[in-house]
C-alpha cells in the first residue's frame, strides 16, 4: 500500500518549528502506519506537521536560485520556516556533484558537497561572512555569475495574460515560500517593467 | 569550508562542456520561449534511475516545480522552440507560414545546450522541453534537435530530464535517436480526427504524419528508449470539436499507443493567425477534460461510465464530473465499513488516498462517525449524500423527490 508518510517521519517532525520535546517523545513510540491512518487528533496533527516539513523541502529545492562562485562553489539565499536548510543543501549538492553548495541568510548558512567522499556537510555563520571567506580563498579571479537576467526573460515569455490567475499563483507559490527563497522575479506580480506600465496596472 | 573546496577541486570532472560561443540573444530567448507557452506538458517525473558523481543533474520521481507563472501554471522546464520557422499552415499557430508572424529565429545546438545549462546550474529549471517549427524541412530540424539533446548528454554530461517533441513526418531513425537520449517524447495530435485536422491544417496528414509517428514511438518505447514514455496534446475547441470527440480521441490514444498522458490546451486566438477572430475557449473546459482524464486513468472508470457526464450537446457542464456521474447513475449510499475500494472511489469526495485510509482503518475497528472520515481526508460536504453510517445517510433533493 502506498504511504504518504515516510518511515523516517520522526526525522521530519523534529525539524518542524513547533515540534515540542513532549510531542517528539510521544512520536518516538509511534509507527508510520499509526500516523498515516490516524483518526486521533494528536497523530493526525503529527501527519500534518510532517507533511508541512516535507512540502517545504520539496518546494524550496525548486525555488532556491544558485549563483556560481568560481568553478567549485555555488551559493543561494535560503531562510526556511522549518529547520530544513541542511536537507535542501544536500538535495542540491547531489544534483551538482563536486560543487560546494552554500545556502544561507543573514543569520545562518548550510554548506554541502557531494563528491568522491560521499556527502560532506557543515553549518556556518551568516551567508555574507561565508562568501567573504570564500572570496579570500578563491582569490580575486572568481566573481559571482548569475543567470537571473536570462531567467527573467524566459519567465516572462511563459506568462499568458489572458489566463491571469494571481490567486492560484499565490496559492502555489506562497508569500512565505517566496520570501524564504528570495524570489524577486516571481514576486513582481504586476508584470510591469516600466513606471508607466506599473502605474496603469490595476492590481 | 577550505576542506570542501579542496575536495571539490580533487574530484572535479569536466562538466562545463564546450565554452559558450556568444552571449545569448535575449530577443531570441523570449520569442522562442513565448512560442511554446501553449505547450502544456510540464511534468518532469521520470522513472529512470541515475547515479554516479561524474555527471551533472538528476531526475526526481515526483518531478519538481521551479516557479509558477502569474497565470497559475507551473514553470518546471526550459520550454523552447528550436526554430519558429515553419512551412505548415496550421490556422491557430503564429509560426505558420500563412500567419503574419514576426521575426524568424533559430538556435544552433551548441548555443541552445549552453543556454540551457546556464539555467540548469542556477537551479532555475528541471529539464529541457524542446519543440520546433519544421523549419526548411522536418528532416534537418529534427536532426538538429536530436543533436542538441545528444550534446547535452555527452559534451555536458547532463543526466537530468529531457523531453523532445517529434515533428510531424519525422524520420524514423531520428525518432529512435531522439528516444535514446530523452526521458519523454511526444507528437501533438492537436485535434481528435483526420476530418478536424483538414479544417485547420491543409499541409499535415493525420494518419501518416502523426498517427504513424506515434506507432513508431510505441514500438521503440517497448524495446529501448524514453523511460517516461510518450504523450500528446490536443487543442480544445480550435476546430469546433465537442468534448465527446476529444474524450474518445483520448481513450483511443491511451489504448492504441499506450500514452502516459494526454494534455489539453484550451484554444486561445493568436493575433495574426487565420483563427484570430474565433472565440477564446474557457479555461474551465480544459479543466473538466483533465478531471475526466483523471477519472479514467487514476480512478479506473470505464469509458461507458464516463459518457454519462456529457450533456445532450456532447459537451461537459462546468461542474465536477465525478459528482455529475454519481447523480446521473443514481449512486446509492455506501457503507464505508463494508464497501470495496472501487465502490469507495465512486463516491464524490473520496480519492485514492482517503479510500486506502478507510480500508486500513477498518482493520482496526469500525468507522462510526463523519468526523473520523473527515480526519482520513474525506471531503464530507461532497461525500455525505453518498455515504451511509449506522444506517443513516444524508439525502439529495432529487433522491428525496423520487
Amino acid at each position: 500500500m502506498t504511504m504518504t508518510i515516510p518511515y523516517n517521519f520522526f526525522q521530519y517532525l523534529l525539524r518542524h518549528d513547533q515540534c515540542t520535546p513532549k510531542l517528539a517523545a510521544y512520536a518516538r513510540g509511534r509507527k508510520a502506519e499509526d500516523i498515516e491512518f490516524a483518526i486521533d487528533g494528536r497523530d493526525a496533527s503529527i501527519r500534518r506537521m510532517v507533511a508541512s516539513v516535507r512540502k517545504e523541502v520539496h518546494m524550496l529545492r525548486g525555488f532556491v536560485r544558485l549563483t556560481a562562485y568560481g568553478a567549485y562553489a555555488s551559493y543561494g539565499y535560503l531562510k526556511p520556516r522549518h529547520d530544513v536548510g541542511e536537507l535542501v543543501a544536500e538535495l542540491l549538492a547531489r544534483r551538482y556533484p563536486h560543487t560546494v553548495i552554500i545556502l544561507g541568510n543573514a543569520y545562518h548558512s548550510w554548506m554541502c558537497l557531494y563528491g568522491t567522499e560521499g556527502v560532506v556537510q557543515t553549518e556556518g555563520p551568516a551567508l555574507a561572512s561565508v562568501l567573504a571567506s570564500l572570496r579570500d580563498m578563491l582569490g580575486c579571479d572568481s566573481s559571482p555569475q548569475s543567470s537571473e537576467a536570462l531567467w527573467e526573460v524566459y519567465y516572462r515569455s511563459q506568462y499568458r495574460e489572458k489566463r491571469r490567475n494571481l490567486p492560484y499563483f499565490r496559492k502555489s507559490m506562497t508569500d512565505t515560500l517566496r520570501r524564504s527563497a528570495h524570489s524577486i522575479v516571481e514576486s513582481n506580480t504586476n508584470g510591469a517593467s516600466t513606471l508607466d506600465a506599473y502605474c496603469s496596472d490595476d492590481d | 569550508m577550505e576542506r570542501m573546496i579542496a575536495l571539490a577541486r580533487q574530484g572535479r570532472f569536466d562538466s562545463e562542456g564546450p565554452a559558450p560561443s556568444v552571449r545569448p540573444d535575449i530577443e531570441k530567448v523570449y520569442a522562442l520561449g513565448e512560442a511554446t507557452k501553449h505547450d502544456i506538458c510540464v511534468s518532469t517525473a521520470s522513472p529512470r534511475s541515475v547515479s554516479g558523481i561524474d555527471r551533472i543533474g538528476n531526475v526526481c520521481a515526483g518531478g519538481i516545480c521551479h516557479a509558477y507563472a502569474h497565470d497559475g501554471r507551473c514553470v518546471s522546464m526550459f520550454k523552447t522552440l528550436y526554430t519558429n520557422a515553419c512551412t505548415h499552415e496550421c490556422a491557430y499557430c503564429s509560426n505558420a507560414s500563412c500567419s503574419s508572424g514576426g521575426a524568424v529565429y533559430s538556435y544552433t545546438p551548441h548555443e541552445l545546450a549552453s543556454l540551457f545549462m546556464d539555467l540548469y546550474r542556477g537551479n532555475y529549471v528541471e529539464g529541457l522541453f524542446l519543440s520546433s517549427g519544421v523549419g526548411a524541412d522536418e528532416y534537418e530540424t529534427m536532426a538538429s534537435m536530436v543533436e542538441t539533446a545528444e550534446m547535452l548528454r555527452t559534451a555536458y554530461r547532463f543526466q537530468g530530464y529531457v523531453h523532445l517533441k517529434i515533428l510531424p513526418g519525422a524520420d524514423r531513425d531520428h525518432i529512435r535517436r531522439a528516444m535514446s537520449v530523452s526521458d519523454r517524447v511526444s507528437v501533438n495530435i492537436e485535434v481528435p480526427s483526420s476530418s478536424r485536422l483538414s479544417e485547420i491544417c491543409a499541409t499535415k496528414d493525420f494518419k501518416t504524419d502523426i498517427l504513424r509517428r506515434q506507432r513508431y514511438i510505441q514500438r521503440f518505447v517497448s524495446k529501448e528508449g524514453a523511460p517516461a514514455g510518450q504523450t500528446t496534446q490536443l487543442v480544445v475547441g480550435g476546430a469546433g470539436e465537442t468534448d465527446v470527440e476529444i474524450f474518445k480521441a483520448t481513450v483511443r490514444e491511451y489504448h492504441k499507443f499506450g500514452l502516459k498522458r494526454v494534455y489539453y490546451s484550451a484554444f486561445t486566438p493568436v493575433p495574426g493567425t487565420i483563427l484570430e477572430s474565433q472565440c477564446m475557449q474557457p479555461a474551465w473546459r480544459e479543466h473538466r477534460l483533465y478531471q475526466m482524464d483523471w477519472l479514467y486513468r487514476i480512478y479506473h472508470y470505464s469509458s461507458c461510465e464516463l459518457m454519462s457526464a456529457f450533456d445532450c450537446s456532447d459537451h461537459l457542464a462546468n461542474t465536477d464530473p465525478k459528482r455529475a456521474i454519481a447523480q446521473a447513475s443514481g449512486l446509492s449510499p455506501v457503507d464505508p465499513n463494508i464497501a470495496s475500494y472501487d465502490e469507495l472511489l465512486r463516491v464524490p469526495g473520496i480519492g485514492p488516498v482517503s479510500a486506502r485510509r478507510i480500508l486500513a482503518a477498518r482493520t482496526r475497528g469500525s468507522i462510526r462517525s463523519r468526523k473520523e472520515l473527515a480526519a482520513m481526508g474525506v471531503v464530507m460536504c461532497r461525500a455525505s449524500p453518498y455515504l451511509s453510517l449506522g444506517g443513516w445517510h444524508d439525502s439529495l433533493l432529487a433522491r428525496w423527490m423520487a
